[in-house]
């Protein structure tokens, strides 16, 4: 949520801001989701029915990246943020 | 019919992570309110999920030359040591505050590019950005 702004701030254009942060946020997940299961707070069995499906939709994302208008993507990260914003603050 | 909706969940998710759009949350939003599972329990699911996802997105961005790696680098560094150091405090500082805090800021960065982007010029009239 933070990567991406702070990307276009930097001057980087929308499309390339958006696949930029996917290589910024992929290495810190490794370390929390190393840090997850040292703790034991998931069976990593319980990923695997999800994978094909979230696999399948990662080629279609990057698909779409290529062609979709940046307006758009930006207009789709904002909604992203509110509704990520107010699950927050409701859970 | 779940393991139908949790595919299509899973999908929708892919497509979101991949256009770096952190679709965590649809997965989330999935496992904790349809699936019945422990907020702790998805979010780790979710994490695992990321994984192999990210990596496949990255390499088709990277083909497709959409990731500027020299400039993110400073930041997979900095970020690296920032979610150790957040891992190891997590139990010792109050989040609730901070998380509500992030929520505050999220809504109105939110609000704010969305008046933005629509004043800057509609899907219509925009040009292609340059390469």
């Amino acid at each position: 949520m933070l990567a991406v702004p702070l990307l276009e701030f930097d001057g980087t254009q929308t499309r390339k801001a958006h696949a930029s942060s996917i290589g910024i946020t992929l290495p810190l997940s490794v370390i929390s989701a190393g840090v997850y299961w040292y703790k034991g707070s998931f069976a990593l069995k319980d990923a695997y029915p999800y994978l094909l499906p979230g696999l399948a939709g990662a080629v279609l994302g990057a698909l779409c990246l290529k062609k979709i208008s940046s307006i758009w993507l930006e207009r789709a990260f904002a909604l992203v943020m509110i509704a990520f914003g107010v699950r927050l603050l409701v859970k | 019919m779940s393991w139908v909706a949790g595919a299509v969940a899973a999908f929708l998710t892919g497509i979101l992570a991949s256009l770096g759009l952190g679709g965590g949350m649809v997965l989330i939003i999935y496992l904790t309110l349809f699936a019945s599972m422990a907020q702790l329990q998805a979010q780790g699911i979710n994490l695992i999920f990321f994984l192999p996802i990210a990596a496949l997105a990255l390499i088709l961005h990277t083909k497709n030359k959409l990731v500027e790696w020299k400039k993110i680098l400073p930041a997979i560094l900095t970020g690296s040591v920032a979610v150790s150091f957040s891992s190891l405090c997590a139990n010792r500082i109050g989040s609730d505050w901070l998380q509500k805090a992030f929520a505050v800021f999220l809504i109105l960065a939110g609000a704010y590019a969305l008046v933005q982007s629509f004043r800057k010029k509609s899907p219509a009239q925009e040009n292609q950005e340059p390469k």
